[in-house]
C-alpha cells in the first residue's frame, strides 16, 4: 500500500500527518515479523520528516546527472545549443557560450546538437538519498543539492531505490510530498493507491485543496482523504468542499498553540498526545477500509 | 526601482500573510507594482480583491509525439531519452509517455527521419489585475503541469516591464515555497529578498537551505521571523544566524491565531487587525525602507 501525503498549500501540515501516521502504523505491525513500514520524504527541496523521526542512516546514495561542459577553445558560437535547450540554461553573450547549471534538466540534447563536438558531459552530484531506520519504522530522504533546482529526478531515484516493482501485501508506504501541485508532487503520486490530502480551514487551505483534488482526478483517479489541520472555526469552507467532491473527511487536528510548540521542538504528536496514537490507528483503518472498498463509482 | 522578494524554504511560515501587509502598507507612501510568483498554489490573489484586466495564455507545455507512419523503428529517440519516456511495445514501435516526457525534444532533434512533431499545450494563464494596492501579476499553473519556473519568468518579466512603464518604486514579489525551478527564477534580478522563517525545528533547517540559494545568486537576505515565541531556544539560536550570516532581522511576529482567522476576510491582515497586531508589520516596513 503506497499512501502519499498532499496538500497544495505549504505548512498545513503534511509532515505532522505523515511522521505521525508511519510511526504508529510502525508501531501497530511491530510484532507482525514480515511487515515493514516505510516513510519516504519526497520533499527533496524543503525534507524535513527526519527532524521528527530521528532516524539512523545506515546508507546512502548519491543522484548523479551528466551535466554539459563547455570547451570554449572549440566552441565557434553558432549557439546551436541555445536553441535546442527548452530549459534555457545556456545563452551567448560577448561572443560566449554561458552555462547556467541551475537552470539545467540533465537531458544531453546540447552535447548530441553540438556541430562542433565542443559540449562533453561530466557527471555531477545533484542529490543524496539515505535510508534507515528508527526503531521499527523505515526511514528514507532525498536532499537536492543547492545550485541545481530540479527536484523530480532526486523524488525518481529515491522511488526506485526504496519501494520494489511489485510491493508486497504487507509494505506500507508513507510518501510525504512537497508543496504546490506541479511536476515534484505528480512524480510523489505516481504508483501511490491512496491520495491523503491535509488541509487547514483558511480561504488559502482551500484554494490550494482544490488544485491539488484536481490533480488527483485528473491525473491519478485514486481514492483520497482529507485531513483537516488547524481545525475549530472555518472547517465549514471544508466541509462544504468534500461534500460536493464526496471526498471523505478523515481526520481533524485542532488549532492549538500545544501542539505547534511540541511541532517546533521536532515532538511527534503521538509522543507528545498520547490520545493521538488511537487517532492515528483510526486514520490508517479508515484508509484501508476505502481501499478494500475499492474506488467509488463516478 | 527596487525588487524585493519574499520567500521561505519552508511553506506556511506566513510568506502571503506578509506580502499582503507590505502591499498594504508600502502602497500608502510609494508607487508599487506586485507580483505572486507562487504560481501552483497563488494565494495572494485571495487577500487583494483583484480586478483582471488582462489575461494571458501560458503555453510551454511540450510534449513529442512519434508519427507512427514514418517512423522507423530506430530507436534512436529511446537512446537519448533520459526520463525514460520512450517505449518500445511488443510490435516493435515506439510510444511516447505523454506523463514522463519532459518536454526537452531531444528525441525530436535526433530522429533521422523527422517522425517526432511537438505538441504544444496550454498549461496555465496568467493575469494583470487591478487591486487596490496596485497593479498585481498573478498566473495559474495548472495542477500538474511543469514549467512552474518558465511561468514565474514570465509573470516577473511582464511585471517588472510594467513597473519600470510605470515609474514604480517597488516590485514586490511573493515567492514560492522550496528552493527549487521556481524558486531559481523568482530570485533571477531581484536587490533582496526578505526569508520568513520560524523558531521549529523545520523552520530553522529550510531557514538554512534557502539562505543557501540567496547567497548562490549573490542576493542580499534579511530575515523575519513569524510566530516568534513559540519557541525561544531556536528563536534565539535564528537571531544569532541573522547576526552570523548576514542576514540582518526586519522584525518578528508572535504566534497568533488571530491572525490565521484574519485570512478568512480576504484582506490584509494590517486592514483588519487592529494595532497590538499592525504594528509588528508597520514595524517591519520601516526597517525594509531603512535598509533596501
Amino acid at each position: 500500500m503506497i499512501i502519499t501525503v498532499a496538500s497544495g498549500k505549504g505548512g498545513t501540515g503534511k509532515t505532522t500527518i505523515a511522521t505521525n501516521l508511519a510511526r504508529t502504523i510502525a508501531q501497530a505491525r511491530k510484532a507482525e515479523i514480515e511487515s515493514t513500514t516505510w516513510l519516504i520524504d519526497c520533499d527533496v527541496e524543503a525534507p524535513n520528516a527526519a527532524l521528527f523521526i530521528h532516524p539512523t542512516f545506515k546508507k546512502e546514495k548519491k543522484v548523479e546527472r551528466l551535466l554539459p561542459v563547455i570547451h570554449h577553445d572549440q566552441c565557434a558560437g553558432h549557439g546551436v545549443c541555445v536553441d535546442v535547450c527548452e530549459s534555457n540554461a545556456l545563452a551567448i553573450a560577448g561572443g560566449k557560450t554561458l552555462f547556467f547549471k541551475e537552470l539545467c534538466h540533465a537531458c544531453g540534447s546540447c552535447v548530441l546538437n553540438c556541430p562542433e563536438g565542443a559540449i562533453r558531459e561530466t557527471s555531477e552530484m545533484i542529490g543524496l538519498l539515505q535510508q534507515g531506520s528508527s526503531d521499527s519504522l523505515r526511514f528514507a530522504q532525498g536532499i537536492l543539492e543547492i545550485g541545481f533546482s530540479s527536484p523530480t529526478p532526486i523524488i525518481r531515484d529515491l522511488k526506485k531505490w526504496i519501494i520494489p516493482q511489485e510491493t508486497q501485501p504487507n509494505s506500507t508506504y508513507i510518501l510525504d510530498a512537497s508543496p504546490g501541485t506541479a511536476c515534484p508532487v505528480v512524480e510523489s503520486f505516481r504508483g501511490a493507491d491512496f491520495a491523503l490530502l491535509v488541509t487547514e480551514p483558511t480561504p488559502f487551505g482551500l484554494h490550494d485543496l482544490k488544485l491539488v483534488a484536481e490533480l488527483i482526478f485528473k491525473e491519478f483517479q485514486i481514492p483520497s482523504g482529507i485531513v483537516i489541520n488547524k481545525s475549530g472555526r472555518g472547517d465549514e469552507i471544508i466541509e462544504q468542499f468534500a461534500v460536493e467532491k464526496d471526498i471523505p473527511i478523515l481526520m481533524r487536528v485542532p488549532l492549538s498553540r500545544d501542539i505547534a510548540e511540541a511541532y517546533a521542538i521536532g515532538t511527534l504528536l503521538v509522543d507528545a498526545f498520547p490520545q493521538y496514537k488511537a487517532k492515528f490507528n483510526g486514520l490508517h483503518k479508515k484508509i484501508s477500509e476505502i481501499l478494500q472498498k475499492g474506488l467509488p463509482k463516478q | 526601482m527596487k525588487q524585493i522578494l519574499v520567500i521561505s524554504g519552508k511553506g506556511g511560515t506566513g510568506k502571503t500573510t506578509l506580502s499582503g501587509a507590505l502591499a498594504d502598507l508600502a502602497s500608502r507612501e510609494k508607487q508599487i507594482v506586485l507580483a505572486d510568483a507562487d504560481v501552483d498554489a497563488a494565494n495572494l490573489e485571495l487577500l487583494l480583491e483583484p480586478e483582471k484586466q488582462e489575461t494571458f495564455s501560458f503555453n510551454a507545455g511540450k510534449t513529442a509525439v512519434i508519427d507512427q507512419d514514418i517512423c522507423t523503428f530506430c530507436g534512436r529517440c529511446e537512446e537519448v531519452c533520459r526520463f525514460e519516456a520512450v517505449e518500445q511495445k511488443e510490435d516493435g514501435s515506439y510510444i511516447i509517455i505523454e506523463s514522463m516526457c519532459e518536454g526537452c525534444l531531444s528525441c525530436v532533434h535526433q530522429c533521422p527521419v523527422e517522425a517526432i512533431d511537438v505538441v504544444v499545450r496550454k498549461s496555465g494563464e496568467w493575469h494583470r489585475s487591478l487591486t487596490l494596492y496596485g497593479t498585481l501579476f498573478h498566473a495559474l499553473l495548472y495542477p500538474g503541469e511543469e514549467n512552474s519556473g518558465k511561468l514565474v519568468t514570465q509573470i516577473k518579466t511582464a511585471a517588472k516591464k510594467y513597473a519600470d512603464d510605470n515609474n514604480a518604486d517597488i516590485l514586490l514579489i511573493d515567492g514560492p515555497p522550496g528552493i527549487g525551478c521556481p524558486v531559481t527564477a523568482a530570485c533571477q534580478g531581484v536587490d533582496a529578498a526578505i526569508i520568513v522563517s520560524e523558531p521549529t525545528v523545520s523552520g530553522r533547517h529550510d531557514l538554512k537551505r534557502v539562505k543557501q540559494v540567496t547567497d548562490f545568486f549573490h542576493i542580499p537576505s534579511f530575515l523575519v521571523l513569524n510566530k516568534s515565541d513559540l519557541n525561544l531556544a531556536i528563536r534565539d539560536e535564528l537571531i544569532d544566524l541573522s547576526k552570523t550570516t548576514d542576514m540582518p532581522l526586519l522584525g518578528e511576529i508572535p504566534y497568533e491565531e488571530r491572525i490565521i482567522y484574519a485570512q478568512a476576510q480576504g484582506k490584509p491582515v494590517t486592514q483588519t487587525l487592529d494595532n497590538t497586531i499592525s504594528k509588528y508589520f508597520s514595524d517591519i516596513w520601516e526597517k525594509i525602507k531603512n535598509h533596501i
